[in-house]
């Protein structure tokens, strides 16, 4: 009987038990027999009241558990409020007092932006503009307006190229796709800037998602649209109510002119017809219903016979919604960006599907630096590009047949876009626009052709963005 | 303050980190609860709307976490220690289990391994 | 034991052509600049493969011997279809290649075949002395390149450049500094309203405003009891704009962050540099205190030990 014998010398009472005279059975369900510490170290440590005060770290060392006292860390006061770390990393400012204002600058007129003659001069963007800019998110805080007296852009040869694409297009009621390509800080979300605030001169209805990522990286509410199957649809209201927000933001104006056509019952708020279409934003209080507002609202802007306005719809951070997002559906299955429906609803304009009653544009903008790379969208846009070209010695990019990451949807959608590629700017152009930062005060050189040929060159030939941090972000000034 | 399932978080908590609060809810489950409720990855526990935290509070009484899965894992134990086998007595001696070196760098098993084991 | 074979001296023996063989008359693939029908830019000798004619033998075997040349192969075949156009290419070709040789020669006799006034510069030469800024150590202000490097962490002195151009593009985009008298700043130094429109100097003077003229040095157990004896040194402009710096910097650390991203660091230590100018800055008061110290201990410079040892 060899295991009663261990047992016995094995099961001793507990310290908890002994104290307390009360003989513990061995296989006692409360006690641990084998062990000689008592029950009540045995469950989680209750908290003290005070324990969080005293600085002090428990730590197990060599079987025992030591205390150490924690270094006092000067006290840093309160914490930032919610939302203003965010606040002062997206803050954006237009203007510099200190900086010179440049006598030669003239302000942005409805059609400087598609005059040849005016290439290579620097425009500023009037007040108006910039507070419906402002309103779209369009100006990025890594942008430089802060520095300059007044927000002014140049117009390159390719502001020239797009907006002549965006007029020829509206003059035939035709509807212009193209998406902006090009290097890192090449100009393509200033090129974006520059399509809005054309837009904007000209009486335009300007929609823009100035973030891409936002709509799919799993940061929105999202919940499925009721009655759709297959594929299932999903909206995402909180971003559509902010979207409506801006789009009431910017297009004020012409929203209050513009009158409905049909009647809309089914919104939160009864909106009947001949009523402005800024009432129907209005009615988008609350993120529920939002979506349905802003269906309304594009069945309205769409509708033919109605006398409206182009529409621009834009957006920066094209391929972020070329991907598989980060949305999971009840069935824990991956949802693809483009059935999200406000994605839905850019990628059938920019595929050409929806066809807006008085023309307009769709303009989307890559993005080097923080976008995914999405090998069917990097396919379709050198197929483009070779098609475009159309030249024999060129032959169209097929795919590669041991790549798997393609994506049909993807390719579907960019199977009939123009790609206009915003490629490093020539001297000429450099040079008047070192030529205003000279002036403004912020470039203390004199602006001649080895100066120029310098920062060109420091620019990677050109490249605008990196021109900039050449010359104006630089430690010696 | 929200109450989730009997416990107070507060506002500004990811509901995921709030869902893997409670005992034997992992990551992995965390988010299939989430995706079903469509409740996106980065939500805040105060941005959820009444409806959905009864919804999530029902979903999470009809699933085996806290004391339930506790007493599972008891009773495994136990079951060994009625056994009178060697891993049960390990359990009971607070000691590693599967044939771990107990010279150094037994802590875990110290703190955590016990017939009537909490955590 | 069979002799051992010397593979090595064997291959040895075998003879190496280095040099490229003559292609034959009845070579069938045609030279490069043959493909090109289209008129070429003017290369350099080194790279002149079209063949020379047969007129021009003399020339052609001239430059058969200098090395870096293909040997030119005979295109009696192809020089019938060759234009009037071609031909006066290879004249240009032939006139480059004689340049050329020349230069060589020149080379040879240990002259600079180089004529500036014939060739030219693009963007004119520099005048001499260069200026120091044209020195890759020394192209930016002293104090910014030493500033900067105290700025940097982890060995990072790319993003020290970074954060200082931004805490330099703060400077110039704030307003004009309202100075306290009591503060008063270097003299010497520009009126405030000038300082946003030239950073560097605006940190410069603000630096230089707050630099302590002395440090403390401690001598061990020479005040009796085992105390350290205090006793003032002067500094250099260098160590008193490092100390300073490291002052500023911890005046930084001790602003509350209040956002994130890149422009967060250089933000708060351009609003200390401007709470410095405008004599708000605890930093001031450090410099008093090390002042009036220095002033206290300076009797202690008449100790016999600290005598002999300075």
């Amino acid at each position: 009987m060899s295991a009663t014998n261990c047992l016995r010398c094995l099961g001793r009472p507990s310290v908890a038990g002994a104290s307390r005279g009360v003989v513990v059975p061995v296989f006692a369900p409360r006690t641990a027999p084998f062990s000689t510490t008592a029950i009540q170290n045995a469950l989680p440590a209750k908290g003290k009241s005070g324990e969080h005060q005293d600085r002090s770290v428990r730590v197990y060392r060599a079987g025992r558990k030591m205390t150490f006292k924690k270094k006092h860390t000067g006290d840093r006061g309160k914490p930032p409020a919610p939302g203003e770390r965010k606040a002062f990393r997206k803050k954006i400012v237009l203007s510099n007092d200190n900086a010179l204002p440049v006598p030669w600058v003239t302000e942005m007129e409805a059609s400087s932006l598609s005059n040849e003659n005016k290439v290579g001069t620097i425009v500023s963007l009037p007040p108006a503009v910039q507070d419906q800019l402002r309103a779209t998110e369009a100006f990025q805080p890594t942008q430089t307006w802060g520095l300059f007296r007044k927000p002014s852009t140049l117009i390159r040869k390719e502001t020239v190229e797009l907006v002549g694409k965006m007029e020829k297009a509206t003059a035939n009621k035709q509807t212009a796709r193209v998406v902006l390509t090009g290097e890192k800080i090449s100009g393509k979300s200033t090129m974006l800037i520059q399509a809005q605030s054309y837009a904007y001169l000209n009486n335009w209805i300007v929609i823009h998602f100035p973030d891409a990522q936002e709509l799919t990286n799993g940061s929105t509410e999202y919940a499925p649209v009721p009655n759709t199957e297959n594929p299932t649809l999903y909206m995402q209201q909180n971003y559509c109510l902010k979207l409506l927000q801006s789009i009431k933001k910017a297009n004020e104006k012409i929203l209050a002119k513009l009158l409905t056509v049909s009647n809309h019952s089914e919104l939160p708020q009864n909106i009947p017809v001949n009523q402005t279409l800024l009432s129907l934003i209005n009615a988008a209080k609350e993120a529920e219903g939002a979506w349905s507002v802003f269906q309304a609202l594009w069945s309205e802007l769409n509708a033919h016979g109605a006398n409206r306005p182009p529409i621009l719809l834009s957006m920066d951070n094209l391929p972020h919604i070329m991907k598989i997002s980060e949305y999971r559906s009840a069935s824990f299955d991956k949802i693809h960006s483009h059935d999200l429906s406000l994605v839905k609803l850019f990628t059938e304009a920019l595929s050409g599907n929806t066809r807006f009653p008085s023309g307009g544009a769709v303009i989307a903008a890559t993005n080097r630096n923080n976008g995914p790379r999405i090998p069917s969208m990097e396919l379709a846009l050198k197929q483009r590009l070779a098609e475009q070209r159309a030249s024999q010695e060129e032959t169209v990019p097929v795919r590669d047949p041991y790549f798997k990451g393609y994506d049909d949807r993807v390719e579907k959608v960019l199977k009939s876009v123009e790609v206009m590629e915003v490629n490093r700017i020539g001297k000429r152009e450099a040079r008047s626009l070192m030529e205003y930062w000279a002036a403004s005060g912020l470039l203390r050189t004199t602006v001649d052709e080895q100066t120029v040929s310098e920062k060109w060159t420091l620019g990677g030939g050109g490249v605008l963005g990196e021109m900039e941090r050449a010359a104006l972000l630089t430690m010696k000034i | 303050m929200v109450s989730l399932f009997g416990v107070n978080f507060h506002e500004a908590k990811l509901v995921q980190k709030a869902l893997q609060h409670f005992y034997a809810l992992g990551p992995q489950t965390a988010t299939r609860i989430m995706a079903k409720h469509y409740i996106h990855p980065r939500a805040k526990i105060g941005t959820l709307s009444p409806k959905t935290v009864i919804a999530l509070t029902a979903e999470l009484s009809g699933m085996v976490i806290e004391s339930d899965a506790r007493n599972i894992i008891q009773d495994n134990i136990k079951r060994l220690r009625d056994m009178g086998t060697y891993r049960g007595r390990r359990h009971a001696m607070n000691l590693p289990v599967r044939g771990q070196r107990t010279r150094n760098q037994n802590m875990t098993a110290i703190k955590l391994n016990r017939v009537e084991r909490q955590g | 034991m069979p002799p051992r074979l010397n593979l090595a001296s064997a291959f040895r023996a075998l003879s190496l052509r280095s040099t490229t063989p003559a292609a034959g008359p009845g070579i069938s693939q045609p030279l490069l600049s043959q493909k090109l029908a289209a008129p070429v830019a003017r290369r350099f000798y080194s790279d002149n493969l079209t063949p020379n004619s047969n007129n021009e033998s003399s020339s052609s075997s001239q430059i058969a011997s200098s090395p870096g040349q293909l040997p030119p192969s005979s295109s009696s075949s192809s020089s019938k279809e060759v234009g009037e156009q071609q031909q006066q290419q290879q004249q240009r070709h032939n006139e480059d290649n004689l340049d050329a040789l020349s230069r060589l020669e020149m080379v040879a006799y240990g002259l600079n075949p180089f004529n500036a006034r014939k060739e030219g510069h693009k963007y004119g030469l520099p005048s001499l002395p260069l200026p120091s800024e044209l020195h890759k150590d020394h192209r930016y202000d002293d104090v910014m390149g030493q500033i900067t490097r105290l700025l940097m962490k982890d060995g990072k002195l790319s993003k020290a450049q970074r954060d200082m151009a931004m805490i330099l593009n703060y400077l110039r985009t704030s307003p004009a500094p309202k100075t306290n008298p009591a503060r008063p700043l270097i003299p010497g130094s520009p009126a405030p309203h000038f300082l946003p429109l030239d950073p560097v100097t605006y940190l410069r003077v603000a630096i230089d405003s707050v630099a302590p003229l002395v440090k403390i040095r401690g001598f061990r157990g020479l005040a009796g009891g085992g105390r350290n004896l205090e006793v003032p040194a002067p500094l250099a402009a260098r160590q008193r704009r490092r100390t300073a710096f490291m002052w500023i910097l911890d005046a930084v650390q001790k602003r509350k962050s209040k956002g994130s991203g890149r422009k967060m660091f250089p933000t708060r230590v351009a609003e200390e540099i401007v709470a410095v100018v405008e004599g708000r800055s605890t930093v001031w008061d450090k410099r008093a205190q090390v002042h009036k110290l220095g002033t206290a201990t300076r009797a202690n410079l008449m100790n016999s030990q600290i005598k002999n040892f300075l």
